[in-house]
């Protein structure tokens, strides 16, 4: 039994670690955004990271969850935009059904789009009647959505599209809507969409609430009020405790998510669901106490802490809502447009 | 990163497993034998076969086995499947053996071991004292070597069960100019059973009565009773503190308190339906759930790191945090659960028969594990000072 990474993991993430840090500095917000320009997604691309857990007969690097894992973690330290997660999860579909789609996506040079659905669908019909909300739409090609039984890629084009206002505004977003057949369907059976979505947003969010964590912890040891740095006294270090605490519990659970999948648990969903539930309170705790322990400097849109928190609210709502989570990890069934709780 | 045992530990499963087999529950005529007799019998068994107090040497009464933490792992999961006996429990066993083989001198290893390992001798703690908690370096009680007798003078709290206990160690100042101060401390054993110690018990607000005031006046104790030298206190004791760290940062026990917590869930209603559908419940459960599986795989992580000769130093502090954390969070959820029978009194002596009212021992209960074995803001010093390194106040 071994719950630490190989040797070869722990440098794939120290090398995804230090690209991030290079390329991909918090400040390039300010004034700016964190919408990938055509550049940087072949960037990344030339590194592999949008085809790392697909198997390389398909046109993937050909290692697996865990690897993906680590990039996905590791992107939401510097809040990349959460088109990222988009690819790696759409070459997925595509690889399922749609093959020749594959390369484009994996090369960055196609993007892909996350979709929140407005209104219940059914993603098994031929016809799909949406209304969506498009997360980071700008130059997106396809956009993907999923639920429990299935995951679709759509043509952007064949959708009427209004930008809105988004409370994450690093990124856009639009509100779309239309009467399409998919680009691509890839059902449960054929490719667990749903599993791996729940594991790669976890980890997303506990990256976030460990970007966070440093972020405070750093402020701490500078900021000097009575004479001493904040973090001597103890309401700050024990909010920075917390999220320490915070982080490894999601980790922790997190890990195991991806152990269960890799070593074929039958359990991965209770598993997965369960990652989500503390990566995301940990994502949203932090960046709350975060704005805190920044003092009024943490309120001001001149301190990188309120991305972080408007990032969090942003990715609660991608894939399941807690109440199907809550569902999951308790062994109660999940009605697919269940709207009570 | 995987969670299977190599086929070495799978064979090793097998041989405990057999064991087990043969030796637990008794059988014949020593399932005659009384329940404590049954125990004893069982644990030499396999203390010769070498899964219990595998650290200690065979002279001492141990089965000194290599250090193997998985082979540990594995001795832990498969007695706890079938009850059977394990090390006994209490800081004996916990605490003072390893003190004194990792510091003690061979007299005291061969006096004190076997037989607190038989459970023959009980032993107490003495370390906080009134105006000592948190703050352990400021020890007042004092050891004076007179006439080649430590003489005792002070007062010592919170000894858990030193009621029942026949010795103590007991953490003294014997240098009183030292500085700093923690240099002045010496870590001596005693015999509580004399006439210049008093003990008396603390009623909790549980209304049981586990710790102790004890008042040391003119008490005595060897010259030769003391573990490493004049001065060396603080160093032992923290080897002490650590093994009790992570002895009470155990997973397994948030696991079986969740399950009893499902349970209840599943038991009481609300609205005319098990409590566990409705949606304030099911969401505080299915948080807490993660919380707990998390637990459990952060002490496999632990357990990962010890393989791998990494210290899990921090790891462990968190542990323990999250732990004391869960305790709350089960107490709260059980406490809305139950509903008016939280107006009964909790049961003092655990039956099968009680009620749900026995939730409010867990509620009770889980404020004092927030202050045992080190309080929790104490947990959080250590990892913000020495886990993210943030200064000391």
């Amino acid at each position: 039994m071994n719950l630490l990474l190989s040797d070869e993991q722990q440098m794939i993430a120290d090398a995804i670690g230090d690209v991030l840090l290079q390329e991909y500095p918090l400040d390039r917000l300010h004034g700016g955004s964190a919408t990938m320009a055509p550049n940087q997604w072949q960037q990344i691309a030339e590194l592999g990271w949008l085809g790392l857990g697909l198997d390389d007969g398909v046109g993937g690097v050909g290692y697996g969850l865990a690897e993906e894992m680590l990039l996905c973690r590791a992107s939401q330290r510097h809040l990349l935009s959460p088109s990222l997660l988009a690819a790696i999860l759409g070459a997925h579909v595509a690889a399922v059904n749609a093959p020749e789609a594959v390369a484009g996506i994996v090369a960055g040079e196609t993007t892909v789009a996350l979709a929140v659905p407005r209104k219940p669908v059914s993603l098994l019909e031929d016809l799909l009647d949406v209304e969506l909300l498009l997360i980071d739409p700008e130059n997106a090609e396809y956009v993907l959505l999923w639920d429990t039984e299935a995951a679709v890629m759509l043509s952007a084009s064949q959708l009427k599209q209004v930008a809105v206002a988004g409370v994450d505004n690093s990124i856009g977003l639009s509100v779309a809507s239309g009467s399409v057949a998919p680009f691509v369907r890839a059902t449960r059976g054929e490719a667990d969409i749903y599993a791996r979505a729940l594991v790669l947003l976890a980890a997303m969010e506990t990256g976030l609430a460990e970007g966070v964590r440093d972020m405070a912890v750093d402020y701490a040891k500078v900021r000097e009020q009575f004479g001493q740095a904040i973090g001597a006294f103890q309401a700050i270090k024990h909010a920075c405790a917390d999220m320490a605490c915070r982080v490894e519990a999601a980790d922790c659970q997190l890990r195991m998510a991806v152990v269960s999948q890799s070593s074929g648990e039958t359990d991965l969903l209770v598993q997965a669901a369960a990652a989500r539930l503390l990566a995301g309170e940990a994502a949203r705790e932090n960046a709350t106490r975060n704005i805190q322990v920044h003092g009024a400097m943490g309120y001001t849109a001149e301190c990188n802490a309120h991305w972080f928190l408007k990032r969090a609210r942003l990715l609660e709502q991608v894939s399941a809502p807690p109440r199907h989570l809550q569902r999951h990890v308790l062994g109660l069934p999940v009605g697919r447009f269940e709207s009570v709780g | 990163m995987d969670l299977k045992y190599s086929a070495e530990y799978e064979a090793f499963r097998e041989e405990v497993k057999a064991f087990l087999e043969n030796n637990w529950p008794l059988k014949g005529e020593e399932a005659k034998l009384r329940r404590h007799q049954q125990q004893a019998l069982f644990r030499q068994r396999a203390v010769e076969v070498g899964y219990l107090y595998r650290s200690v040497p065979r002279q001492f009464g141990g089965s000194e086995q290599p250090a193997d933490v998985l082979k540990g792992q594995i001795i832990r999961e498969e007695f706890g499947r079938v009850r059977a006996p394990v090390e006994l429990p209490g800081v004996g066993t916990a605490m003072l053996v390893p003190t004194l083989l990792q510091c003690g001198s061979d007299w005291q290893k061969e006096y004190f071991i076997p037989k607190t390992l038989s459970g023959e001798y009980l032993w107490a703690q003495g370390y906080s004292e009134p105006n000592a908690g948190s703050d352990l370096a400021s020890v007042k009680t004092r050891a004076e070597l007179k006439d080649g007798k430590w003489l005792i003078n002070g007062q010592k709290i919170w000894s858990t069960l030193a009621q029942y206990a026949r010795f103590m160690f007991v953490m003294v100042r014997s240098e009183p100019n030292a500085e700093p101060r923690h240099a002045g401390l010496s870590y001596i054993l005693v015999d509580l059973k004399q006439p210049g110690v008093t003990i008396r018990p603390l009623k909790q607000i549980t209304g049981g009565e586990e710790f102790c005031e004890v008042f040391f006046d003119n008490a005595e104790t060897p010259e030769d009773w003391i573990v490493g030298k004049p001065g060396e206190g603080w160093a032992v004791s923290k080897a002490t503190l650590s093994h009790e760290r992570s002895a009470l940062g155990g997973a397994s026990g948030s696991v079986s308190l969740f399950e009893k917590l499902v349970a209840l869930a599943k038991s009481v209603e609300i609205n005319g339906e098990p409590a566990i559908v409705d949606p304030t419940i099911r969401r505080r459960l299915a948080v807490l759930d993660g919380y707990v599986s998390s637990h459990l795989y952060s002490s496999y992580r632990q357990l990962s790191m010890s393989v791998n000769q990494q210290d899990p130093g921090l790891v462990t502090s968190m542990n323990k945090l999250i732990s004391t954390n869960i305790g709350h969070d089960v107490a709260r959820l059980a406490r809305d659960l139950i509903g008016d029978d939280l107006m009964l009194s909790p049961p003092q002596d655990r039956k099968k028969e009680d009620g749900n009212e026995k939730w409010i021992n867990q509620f009770i209960g889980s404020l004092g594990i927030a202050i045992a074995g080190g309080t929790s803001n104490i947990q959080r010093n250590v990892i913000a000072e020495r886990g993210l390194g943030l200064p000391r106040e």
